[in-house]
């Protein structure tokens, strides 16, 4: 023992209350977890010796096509590769970087959601599909954009931030923002955590069969959970009807949220997944009932390995504004001047002052974030991951990515056999 | 006037056929609608419906441009995001009448459950009767007339729009507050009341944003330097 | 979450030949999109012909197992004067002039077997499926009587049986049934300070805590009405949940006005509901319905 190196009061957790006894409320920041939760990197793939033969990593056929929310929808969602754009609103985005994230899923065959503010017209424009989200605060939501979408996404909640609704402090709720979301300039606005026309799964059937009678039975409905009790959420949701869930788990991203939520709430994406399967499988729905996994994918090995638990695709948030040069210091940015960290510590999104232009409605930084340059750079970026995914598939012998399946998969802590089901590496046995 | 059997076709085909008889700008009565659910749902060309009895949850909503004339009671969610429009109903309203809607009218003959136009955007709310609990929660815009008491908790943290209560006020939400009402503001309310059919001797009580929650109290050290 | 219902005969007297069972039935089929995992209704002021009504379930041991809950009535000391089994279900009328707990005690420790009601004028069926599933194997379309509840399911934080479905049953009180819209969220604290006093608990539902907490309140010698009001304060989470007693009914609505339920009186009738959709499938004339709001309590008597 080291003096001064206590686990229980270690530097953070006294600055910490250092800063709460100056401020009397809870802290709010950006990003995502601080913490060590078991992770993809504890699982690891059991690619093809004798038993099986590999296909050419970078020659052979290995389809990506991903097809969401089949069951009831006239036109299901189908995206070139099972990676798209998690919902991130305007408002806590800039429009440049809205317009980069849809435009940039549109050049791969993949698809953007608007998250909570409603429809930018620029991302309806450059966005090829766009996922509409219907939250609780229903700022700026529009039948007539309703009826542009090409999925329709019900937020019951968000992995940041479970059992609670939105955040965006007033130095991002300009004049753009504030007029599509019909609040008053410069207010701190905090949303609504519960819908204001349904209240239970019982409702929520007869809202879900509201949109479907709305868009004429053509779109899907998704439904995203914040992953906390996630058996009984996700069948929930499949019984009031939904084509799609989405479980977002403890390790999504943020703009802002109270850092107890962001820390204390929720569970990891792995067993998220699993236990979402299962919860399908025991309804008799998986398969049926699309299963879309986001939180803490970082690469195409976390994609591959989501769609090996159980995932018929994933969605990307930090990911992608990372791609935008989220955390970079870029020509004309200063992050230690601008938001008082260098860049690679920041996390303070929720602050409007993003010295790169993404998570700012202040018109000289957003000028920094060119919308087709960062386009491009998401395009690449989910490019490489779906790349990436193909690899992986093909090192196990398949020809799809929707073959993947969980006996591909080892796990390299107990935790992590307990958590995804599948073996310890050098045993069979699974914790 | 067309005249469509609620009692002999599915939801589905119902609106269907009100969306294409709505995009000629018909007349349209609905027969036997019994309480259904999601009856004349996301209609975005302006066209005449009137509906002969009670309606169950979702009646009239995501609409754009129609009027609607319901002859009974409503279940939740009447007028749901109603964008423009008008849509009258002779009895009584269930919870969440008006939620979210953004413009138009939406009158109730009668009364009003809990959480008549919470999260209202705009438009005019009017409510013959009482309304009950959390009257106009977290509403934004807009304006909410209730003739008759409102429950407890009205105007909760809202953000801005106005609320006359004409009869008794259960008790004030957080961040609401009592305002005088301008001369203006009454003989506007009561001309409002007078296109539906309302009179009576009113002493209108006018509620508004505190606006106390607007802002965190605080700020960090930190977001001093940068904000 | 679930659909709520029920139905008062205001004019039946006891024995009366109301169509109880008939009415629940197409009040739930109304709302199935609230639930469709189990369905479930009480109907009381039946005429019985005995002393006692008793619904059980075997959970395992088929017949034995309700041979074994015929012997241990007997056992108790009634006398059983009709027996009859659908499956694993089983109804007996017994004659019984004694504390029904004393049955009850007798029943619950019979091996593989689940009690589901006791009454002096009022049965509990429950099955899993959707209520015309139900109809159609128990035939509720017969049992008249003078009011009842009935429940459809969409199950949240427990799982899907038999024993999970609604009503439940107010242990050892003959004839006090509920069912529940809703999620307790005080629940497991709750039970385990039920338990601790010595209350069984059957199943993992957390509805079941209502019938439990009014058994309590009824035990300790409270009115129905003062029970409900009691229930406001000491349940946490959201509820509309009914009740049906030997003479009446009644129903408690949480502070949130979070579950739905609406009201209909005729001169002969009262109606209840989650949604008018139900009422109007056994009125279908226009109604004027009410619409109670939050931390309402409401009971009516015969």
């Amino acid at each position: 023992m080291v003096m001064g190196s206590s686990q229980i009061w270690p530097p953070w957790v006294i600055e910490d209350i250092h800063a709460k006894a100056e401020l009397g409320r809870y802290r709010i920041r950006g990003f995502s977890t601080f913490q060590k939760v078991t992770h993809f990197d504890d699982l690891t793939f059991l690619s093809t010796g004798l038993t099986r033969f590999p296909l050419e990593g970078y020659k052979e056929r290995c389809n990506t096509r991903t097809v969401l929310g089949s069951l009831n929808a006239a036109e299901p969602l189908v995206l070139e590769t099972p990676i798209y754009i998690s919902g991130m609103s305007y408002g806590a985005l800039s429009a440049n970087a809205k317009t980069a994230l849809g435009k940039g899923a549109a050049m791969v065959g993949s698809a953007s959601c608007t998250g909570d503010g409603g429809m930018l017209q620029s991302e309806r424009d450059a966005a090829e599909k766009l996922i509409y989200q219907l939250l609780p605060s229903r700022y700026g939501f529009n039948p007539h954009h309703l009826m542009q979408a090409q999925a329709i996404e019900i937020v019951v909640g968000q992995g940041a931030k479970p059992g609670t609704g939105g955040l965006l402090m007033g130095v991002k709720v300009l004049d753009d923002v504030a007029e599509m979301r019909d609040l008053p300039k410069g207010i701190d606005q905090r949303s609504p955590a519960r819908h204001p026309d349904w209240l239970g799964p019982d409702d929520l059937a007869i809202k879900i069969q509201q949109l479907r009678e709305a868009t004429d039975w053509k779109v899907p409905i998704h439904v995203k959970l914040g992953a906390c009790r996630v058996d009984d959420d996700v069948k929930l949701a499949a019984k009031a009807g939904a084509d799609a869930i989405v479980v977002d788990s403890m390790v999504a991203g943020t703009g802002a949220s109270a850092e107890a939520l962001i820390e204390h709430s929720g569970i990891p994406t792995v067993p998220a997944i699993v236990m979402a399967r299962e919860a399908l499988r025991e309804l008799g729905l998986y398969g049926k009932v699309s299963l879309i996994a986001s939180g803490g994918i970082r690469h195409g090995a976390d994609a591959a390995k989501a769609l090996a638990l159980g995932a018929d695709a994933v969605a990307v948030g930090i990911g992608a504004l990372i791609a935008l040069n989220c955390n970079r210091e870029i020509p004309g940015s200063n992050f230690v001047e601008e938001i008082g960290v260098p860049a690679g510590q920041c996390s303070h999104c929720h602050t409007g002052r993003c010295p790169v232009g993404i998570t700012t409605q202040d018109p000289e930084l957003t000028k920094r974030l060119d919308p087709d340059e960062g386009a491009e750079r998401v395009a690449n970026y989910l490019n490489s991951m779906t790349m990436e995914i193909a690899l992986l598939t093909r090192s196990l012998g398949k020809g799809d990515v929707h073959s993947l399946e969980p006996e591909d998969l080892a796990a390299l802590t107990i935790e992590a056999s307990a958590m995804a089901k599948v073996p310890l590496v050098g045993t069979k046995k699974v914790y | 006037m067309v005249t469509l059997d609620a009692g002999r076709l599915t939801t589905r085909e119902l609106n269907r056929r009100l969306k294409a008889l709505a995009a000629s700008h018909s007349e349209i009565a609905i027969e036997n609608p019994q309480a259904q659910h999601n009856i004349a749902v996301g209609i975005l060309d302006d066209c005449k419906i009137e509906i002969r009895g009670s309606v169950g949850y979702y009646a009239a909503s995501l609409l754009d441009g129609p009027e609607v004339a319901i002859g009974g009671n409503a279940g939740w969610a009447l007028g749901d995001n109603m964008m423009s429009g008008k849509i009258t109903l002779a009895k009584n309203a269930g919870a969440s009448v008006g939620s979210t809607m953004r413009g138009g009218d939406l009158f109730v003959g009668g009364d009003a459950g809990a959480r008549a136009g919470i999260s209202m955007k705009g438009g005019n709310l009017i409510i013959a009767g009482n309304a009950g609990f959390m009257t106009g929660f977290m509403m934004q815009k807009g304006r909410i007339i209730v003739c008759g008491d409102v429950g407890e908790a009205v105007g909760d943290s809202m953000y801005e729009g106005t609320i006359y209560v004409g009869g008794e006020i259960g008790s004030l939400g957080a961040d609401a507050t009592v305002e005088e009402a301008s001369e203006e503001e009454v003989i506007d309310v009561l001309g409002t009341l007078k296109d539906y059919g309302v009179s009576g001797m009113f002493n209108f009580t006018k509620i508004v944003s505190a606006k106390k929650l607007y802002h965190y109290d605080s700020l960090e050290r930190l977001e001093k330097t940068v904000i | 979450m679930c659909g709520v219902s029920g139905i008062l005969y205001k004019n039946a007297s006891r024995g009366g030949f109301a169509p109880v069972g008939a009415d629940l039935v197409r009040m739930l089929e109304s709302m199935t999109h609230r639930g469709r995992d189990s369905s479930g209704v009480t109907v009381a002021g039946e005429d019985l012909g005995g002393d006692l009504v008793i619904r059980v379930w075997a959970r395992d041991g088929g017949e034995d197992a309700l041979s074994r809950a015929a012997d241990a009535v007997t056992r108790a000391g009634g006398t059983v004067r009709s027996k009859r089994s659908e499956g694993r279900f089983m109804r007996l009328v017994v004659d019984y002039k004694g504390e029904p707990a004393a049955v009850a005690e007798a029943l619950t420790g019979t091996p593989g077997i689940s009690l589901h009601s006791i009454g002096e004028t009022s049965e509990v069926v429950k099955d899993v499926g959707a209520p015309a599933v139900m109809d159609d194997r128990h035939l509720l379309r017969d049992l008249t009587g003078t009011h009842g509840i009935g429940h459809v399911r969409m199950a949240t934080e427990s799982r899907v049986d038999v024993n999970h479905a609604h009503p439940f049953w107010a242990y050892p009180f003959p004839d006090v049934t509920v069912v529940h819209n809703g999620q307790l969220t005080n629940y497991h604290k709750m039970r385990r300070m039920y338990e601790d006093q010595g209350r069984r608990f059957q199943t993992e539902n957390d509805s079941e805590l209502i019938a439990v907490y009014l058994a309590c309140k009824l035990a300790d010698g409270e009115p129905l009405q003062a029970a409900l009001e009691a229930s406001l304060d000491d349940l946490d989470g959201t509820f509309t949940y009914l009740v049906s007693t030997r003479n009446g009914l009644g129903y408690a609505k949480d502070q949130w006005s979070a579950k739905p339920l609406v009201t209909m009186e005729t001169e002969d009738v009262i109606a209840i509901a989650s949604e008018e959709v139900a009422l109007r499938s056994v009125f279908s004339e226009e109604i004027d319905r009410l619409e109670p709001q939050k931390s309402e309590v409401m009971t009516w008597l015969l």
